[in-house]
């Protein structure tokens, strides 16, 4: 009988295909409901311009005037500084000084040169001495990062492959540290740099001002030099002068962007001091100590063997599938998270693999090696 | 994705390009996701078409803090369930198996399904409403049990039954089936 996750995958790639009459037809449906600004359609922009010229009976000058009364009106300025807001700034500055704890949530988004993209989602603790970082792959905590200021430390557990890594941080890594935590938006504020006024808008229901700046120091840990353009955002709820939501929008210079939005924040919240406590798993090992395969699972049960790594060499061989690990029989539900749990150890620990090939049953011992550089 | 957080920034800029570049991206992708709804091709065009339609004219002042793609099926599970409710005719088949075409309708005209999609969308169409849309939201639009629960105006339990029980009548009607 086919399992859930058959039936899963079976969704999953039901699709269904629009050919281009019924795309080409969709679009106009759509399109003629709601004329869409130029450049849409390279055909029809002068068409558009033309007819909406034809229709207005605003003087063009008369036009100009009244955009540019409205932008003076909402506070647009293009040159800001500190001088031009400085008591909602200062007043959002002493408010997130006096505020203890807080929990947000956070989507750091990466896209690399090459267009792979990575996301990541977070719920972020803040205390004053310490941050905890859980980053989630749905409900589940897949990874988390665990920053203790006064110590300098940082100390990051991958519970997907059970390694954990502890590294010592300089002033500098730590001011740099999420960077739109409380601590570096007072920064930030209290820079005097240079910032724009986006105006006011409603922002998860909650009405906010918006403040935009450029400044490098929103990415401390990062060397200036690499970043071609930094953008940060951030929105202010009216009320209370705290932040509801912050944007940081980053392009290197290799073309790389990032952006980091947090989001969702409750202030002045209950943590116990021992939640920033990290705390490392038994069975877990360190990140430099741990020992390859030299295996990929993404085909599990069956394997695929790197060329040249340590299962290759004791004699196994890609499509070969999994029986049993270590003398333990692998149950069928297992999934390839199951086994990584199961094959992770230290350099230098021996597996035993005992696998199907064809007709055959072999088993193989093989013995975890450095990872290859 | 980075490319949907700069859709989602070029489109609240009243970028035109930016729906296109979202319906050039997504629209194959709300079709499977209406279809496996409804199992009626021109519900799933009319439902994805409205949603659309109705993203064309928050331009501007769009504003979305999660994901576009959740949001998205959101929008299509609900107008899908909207017409559900409304007693618009759920069609067991699909238009191409449901008798002899109208005179205007071409081949190039109409939805393209494979054959063991078509499968799973008429065993879907055997679901109660809720089991299927529990489904459908988690696995087509790679929503939480908490969110669903939030689209279904139902407790996070709830949901995970439906869902549980919803996979295990598709196993019963799928089983040996499937490709």
């Amino acid at each position: 009988m086919s399992s859930a996750k058959d039936i899963e995958d079976a969704i999953r790639r039901a699709g269904c295909e629009a050919p281009e009459t019924v795309q080409r037809r969709l679009w106009k449906d759509i399109t003629e409901r709601r004329p869409l600004r130029p450049g849409t359609t390279p055909g029809d922009t002068r068409a558009a311009q033309s007819r909406t010229m034809r229709r207005s009976s605003i003087p063009r000058l008369a036009a100009a005037a009244a955009v540019l009364i409205i932008a003076v009106v909402l506070g647009w300025n293009m040159i800001g500084g500190p001088g031009m807001a400085t008591v909602a700034l200062a007043d959002v500055a002493k408010r997130l000084e006096q505020t203890g704890n807080c929990v947000f949530r956070k989507t750091t988004t990466v896209s690399a040169a090459d267009n792979v993209t990575t996301t990541v989602h977070s719920l972020v603790y803040y205390t004053e001495n310490a941050i905890r970082d859980d980053v989630y792959d749905r409900e589940k905590i897949i990874g988390q990062v665990y920053v203790k200021f006064p110590e300098g430390i940082l100390v990051a557990l991958d519970h997907q492959s059970r390694v954990f890594r502890k590294v010592d941080l300089t002033e500098e890594d730590i001011e740099g540290l999420s960077p739109v935590s409380p601590r570096t938006l007072v920064a930030l504020i209290l820079s005097k740099g240079q910032y724009k006024k986006l105006g006011r808008e409603t922002v998860d229901g909650v009405l906010a001002e918006g403040f935009a700046f450029d400044d490098k120091r929103a990415m401390l840990s990062m060397d200036k030099d690499v970043i071609e353009n930094i953008v940060t955002r951030l929105w202010v709820d009216v009320r209370t002068d705290l932040p509801v939501q912050a944007e940081v929008d980053c392009l290197l210079t290799d073309n790389t962007k990032a952006r980091v939005v947090m989001y969702d924040p409750r202030w002045d919240v209950e943590l116990e001091s021992d939640f920033f406590e990290p705390k490392i798993p038994a069975g877990y090992v360190e990140s430099g100590q741990r020992g390859f395969l030299g295996i990929d699972l993404e085909n599990w049960p069956a394997l695929k063997v790197v060329p040249g790594m340590a299962a290759e060499k004791a004699g196994v061989r890609s499509g070969d599938v999994v029986l049993q690990i270590n003398g333990d029989s692998i149950p069928p539900a297992a999934s390839s998270g199951d086994a990584l749990n199961l094959l992770s150890g230290k350099v230098g620990e021996k597996v035993a693999l005992t696998i199907k090939r064809g007709e055959q049953i072999l088993t193989f011992e093989i013995e975890r090696a450095p990872q290859p550089k | 994705m980075i490319e949907d957080e700069l859709l989602k920034l070029r489109f609240k800029l009243g970028r035109g390009d930016a729906l296109r570049r979202i319906y050039e991206k997504y629209l194959n992708y709300l079709l499977s996701v209406a279809m496996a709804f409804l199992n009626d091709a021109q519900g799933a065009e009319d439902v994805v078409h409205d949603v659309f339609v109705s993203l064309a004219q928050s331009m501007g002042t769009f504003r979305l803090r999660g994901r576009l793609k959740s949001y998205l099926a959101t929008c299509v599970a609900n107008r899908a369930r909207d017409r559900l409710r409304a007693g618009k005719r759920h069609a067991n088949r699909l238009a191409t198996n449901a008798g002899p075409e109208p005179a205007s309708a071409s081949v190039d005209d109409r939805l393209i399904c494979d054959e063991r999609a078509q499968q799973v969308y008429e065993a879907l169409a055997q679901l109660p409403d809720e089991q299927r849309e529990a489904i459908v939201l988690r696995v087509k639009a790679d929503m939480t049990f908490r969110q669903i629960a939030k689209v279904q105006n139902a407790s996070y339990v709830a949901v995970q039954a439906r869902y549980r029980r919803g996979i295990d009548k598709l196993r019963a009607i799928l089983d040996g089936r499937l490709l």
